[in-house]
Order: structure tokens, then sequence, then C-alpha cells
């Protein structure tokens, strides 16, 4: 047994999906803790690596004999010992709200002066000190993120600065435009529903 | 209530021995054959045929796995589905149909195997073909399947052989079963998992009627090899290169972002280790490799047809009710290697 980091999940004789569901319901629970995963095949530790990375876990590899040890580092965390270089950091100016846009106007009342409100919200987004770390769109929001829309010079530049941009497939899939997506990537409602729950989140 | 994936370490297709170590065995097996065979094993297609006479030949073949969903009814569904679709994929049509068993005793006392088997009933029966027989054995981990025996003209028997350059594939279901029973298991993504059950519970009868309408040069049905593998069979078989358009390709929901998280079946890399004759493009985010690998259960027919009546069949086959029926790929002369994915 060597050195380990963080909360361990031993998953040695266990086949996947079983790996990552284990390391999921840790992290789901803990999401600032470093967590350490081990493993016993290859599959499970290519697996439980995908995980970490899908969350933006800085994840290092240590075989010991046939056992792997995935040690998983949340962004915003350091460990003694820990590579700094396979770290995601994310920009020095993102903050930690989550945006969530739920129609492609802003405030109530005429949605034409609410276009012309969200094209001007963008743009002072893009100059703002502290940028969100996620932006997800649903509904109609999600129609901003596409190819031909008036937006996408913003969110762009929002997501060259590191910030998370996610539209809700299904909403794509309802008005028709999932192919026409130009900014960001696609999620669902359950990734969205994980992120509302456990963060500092602003709805418009 | 039983959760039968709870017996199983991996489920449907997935539990497939890896094509790598089968072929070994194969390759040291004395052949068995005469005349009359117009398919075996050798061509790698789905189903064996026999020539009775000039306009009869029999359709053969069995499928059997462990559980891939928890509800016993629709796992004998699925499991009905997926053996009857050898058949549909070689042109024919199931004339009759056997159980084939093996149950732990406590589940068959719980009136589990019941269900099972009567969620095949119904689907044999929606099939036209009849129930004969079965054979059943005790056994740890719940197994069911069934060998299905169908009958097709011997000059329309479809191959894997046969696609020529210049052909469309069609696909007629969505990719991405493997992924979506990981996430079952998980409890994660009922969206793409609701999906991908009801797709796997669809008898593959409603793509091939309306194909058998077509100049099918070609066709297999996508299972435990995956997309690329079964692909690769076939553009072995016709002598050429068949081209995947990866973002063409219908997807059940969350299958992406499943594959992102690492619910990513062991036979996925089995078959990525066995299945070498391919090219993935290095614009593909890695993803796709895990979604063109993902072993099938009760997968759609991948048919190649003349590009003159493509656009005629995927509108007849959207229709029939094959809604999530798309063109993803075709066929071009042999470049060094039997598949190609690009974007």
């Amino acid at each position: 047994m060597r050195d380990t980091k963080g909360i361990i999940i031993d998953v040695r004789g266990s086949l996947c999906p079983k790996p990552v569901i284990e390391t999921k319901k840790v992290t789901d629970t803990n999401p600032s803790e470093v967590v350490t995963t081990i493993v016993d095949n290859e599959v499970s530790r290519d697996n439980v690596e995908k995980f970490g990375k899908s969350r933006g876990y800085g994840v290092t590899i240590e075989q010991d004999g046939k056992d792997f040890y995935l040690t998983m580092v949340p962004n915003q965390v350091s460990v003694d010992g820990f590579d700094a270089e396979n770290l995601q950091i994310p920009g020095a100016n993102i903050g930690n709200r989550v945006m969530l846009m739920t129609k492609d106007y802003l405030g109530e009342g005429s949605e034409e002066l609410g276009r012309n409100l969200m094209k001007t919200f963008w743009t002072c987004m893009v100059e703002a000190d502290v940028k969100p770390s996620k932006i997800y769109f649903i509904n109609s929001a999600v129609k901003m993120v596409t190819n031909d829309s008036v937006h996408l010079d913003s969110l762009k530049q929002l997501a060259e600065f590191g910030v998370e941009i996610a539209a809700c497939g299904i909403c794509l899939d309802y008005y028709n435009v999932k192919d026409q997506v130009g900014v960001g990537s696609i999620t669902n409602l359950y990734a969205i529903t994980d992120s509302i729950v456990g963060e500092n989140l602003v709805k418009l | 209530m039983v959760r039968l994936t709870d017996f199983v370490t991996s489920g449907g297709c997935a539990c497939k021995i890896g094509p790598h170590i089968l072929q070994r065995v194969l390759d040291s097996v004395m052949p068995v054959t005469n005349d009359n065979v117009l398919a075996d094993m050798t061509g790698a297609d789905d189903a064996g045929i026999y020539k009775i006479n000039d306009t009869t030949a029999l359709v053969q073949t069995l499928d059997f796995f462990t559980p891939i969903v928890d509800d016993p009814n629709l796992f004998g569904k699925i499991a009905a589905c997926n053996a009857l679709s050898d058949v549909y994929a070689m042109g024919g049509t199931p004339l009759t149909a056997m159980n084939i068993v093996g149950f732990p005793v406590p589940l068959v006392e719980q009136g589990v195997l019941t269900d099972v088997l009567n969620g095949a009933a119904s689907i044999v029966r929606e099939a036209g073909a009849a129930i004969v027989g079965g054979h059943s054995i005790e056994n740890k981990e719940p197994i069911y399947g069934m060998s299905v025996t169908g009958s097709v003209h011997p000059d329309r028997v479809w191959k894997n052989k046969g696609a020529q350059e210049g052909d469309v594939l069609i696909l007629t279901k969505p990719i991405g079963t493997g992924i979506m029973s990981n996430a079952l298991k998980g409890h994660l993504f009922s969206n793409g998992v609701a999906q991908a059950v009801t797709s796997m519970s669809r008898l593959n009868k409603y793509a091939a009627d309306v194909a058998r309408n077509y100049t099918i040069h070609a066709c297999t049905d996508i299972t435990g090899f995956s997309l690329v593998g079964h692909s690769v069979e076939m553009a072995i078989a016709s002598n050429l290169t068949i081209h995947i358009y990866a973002e063409s390709l219908p997807l059940f929901d969350d299958v992406v972002e499943g594959a992102q998280m690492g619910l990513v079946p062991a036979a996925t890399y089995g078959n990525r280790k066995a299945i070498t004759d391919v090219a993935m493009s290095d614009a593909l985010d890695p993803v796709w490799s895990d979604i063109v690998f993902d072993p099938q259960t009760s997968g759609g027919l991948l048919l190649a047809i003349p590009i003159g009546e493509s656009d005629r069949l995927l509108s007849d086959l959207h229709r029939a009710g094959v809604e999530r029926a798309a063109i993803v790929g075709i066929c071009e002369s042999f470049s060094g290697l039997s598949v190609r994915v690009t974007k």
C-alpha cells in the first residue's frame, strides 16, 4: 500500500461502471476534496480518468503492481507533491458564480427591449473584472449560442477567457438548431441540475 | 423488486468474448460444410444460410446474453429482438424460435423467468413467428436468448459481401446502447437510457420490410462488435473502404456526455484492441472512438444501397416509424484500410 491523498475509494475487484459510479458519489458530496480512486484493471483506470477530467479535476495516475492509484485534484486546490502542470487552472478573473440563462432576452416587459439589453449585457460581461465560471443556456436561451446569433462573438470571447458555456441538448433539438451550435458544448439537464444544486447560481 | 442487472458483471452484447480471443479459437477448429451452405461464419455473416431448394433457404441463428435492464419482461423483449435481428439482417423472415435459458433457481421461483419468457413471446408473436421449444439449465448469472430459424429466397440473401463503390450506408437505429446500459446501472441519464431501452426492444422487422422494396447490396445488424467492427466485416467481404461520418451518426441523448464521464463498457476497449483495420481522423474528438466502438445490443441494420435509391429508402423508413434512420457513410474504393471515420 502506497501513500494516498484525500478521500480513498478502493474499488479494486469491481468492474465498469462501478468504479466511475462510486467515484461520482464521493465527488458529488465532496466537490472540493482531493479524491484517490484505486482500481485494478485498465478499463476502470481509463474510465475513472475520463470521469475526473470531465469534472475538471487534475488527474494523476500511479501504478503499483496490478493496481492503479488515480489522484484527482479539484481545480482550486493544490496538494503537496502534486504535479501542478496537470492542473487545469481557471483564468485569474473567473469567479465561482454559475449563470442560468432561461430565455434569449433580458428582463420582463418588452421583448424587443430585452433583446437589445441582452446584447449590451454580453458586451459588458466580456469587460467584467470577474466572470462567471459557467453559463448554462436552457429553453429559448439556446438560440444565443447558434452560428447566426448576434451574441456569438461575445460568447466566444467569454469561452476564450475560460468561462464554460453549455446549452441544453433537448432545447437545441426543440428549436431544431442542434447542428448550428457556434460556441461551447451541448449538455443535459442532469449536468445542469447538478450544477444548480451545488453552486452559486444567478438565473436570468 | 428484483434488479436483474445486479446479478451480472456486463450486460447484453457487452458481455461477448472479445473478437480477438474468439478468432484464435475459431482458426484452430476444423470447418464442417457442404455445397448447400450459402453463408457461414467464414464470411462473418449474421446467420447461417442453408439452401433447401431453388426457392427456399433456411436462415439459422442464435443469441443469448445476461440482463441489460432490470425489468424481466423488458429483458425478454430485448433478447428476442436481438436474436430475431440476425434473420432480418440476412433479408429473411423468421419462422420459429426456441428459448435458451440459464437461470438461478431462486429467481425462477420468484416468477422472474416467467416474465422474461412472456416478454420474449410477445416479440416473437409481433414478428409473426412461433415458439416451438427450448432448453434450460441452472446458472448463477441469469442468461436468456433464443435460437431462431427463418427462410429466405436463396437469390435474395443480404450478405456482408456485395456492397459497391458509391453505395450509401443507412443505419436504422441510434448508437450508444453500451454506454447507456452503464448509465442505467449507475441510475444516470434517464433520457438517454429510456431512448436506448425503447430502441433495443424494437424489432428490425419494420426496417427490413421497407428495405426489401429496394436494391440492397449488403446488410448487417450492428451488435456487440460495434458500428466500426461490423463495418469492417462488410468492407472486407465487399473489398472496399467504408467511410463513416461520425457527426451524422444518430445517437441516443446523453451518449456523448456518458462517454466523456467514463461510462464506457469494457467491451469497447476489447473492440478497439481487436479491430485495427480502421483509421480515425485526427480532427475527431477522442470521445467518438468510445462511441463508434460501443458494443450494441439489438442495434439497427446497416444497409448498403445505390445512391440513387438512398433518399427514397430513408424517407420510406421514416414513414414506417423507423424515425432515427440516417445516412451515416459511403462505400469508397479500397484505400488501404477497411474503415475510415471522419467528422
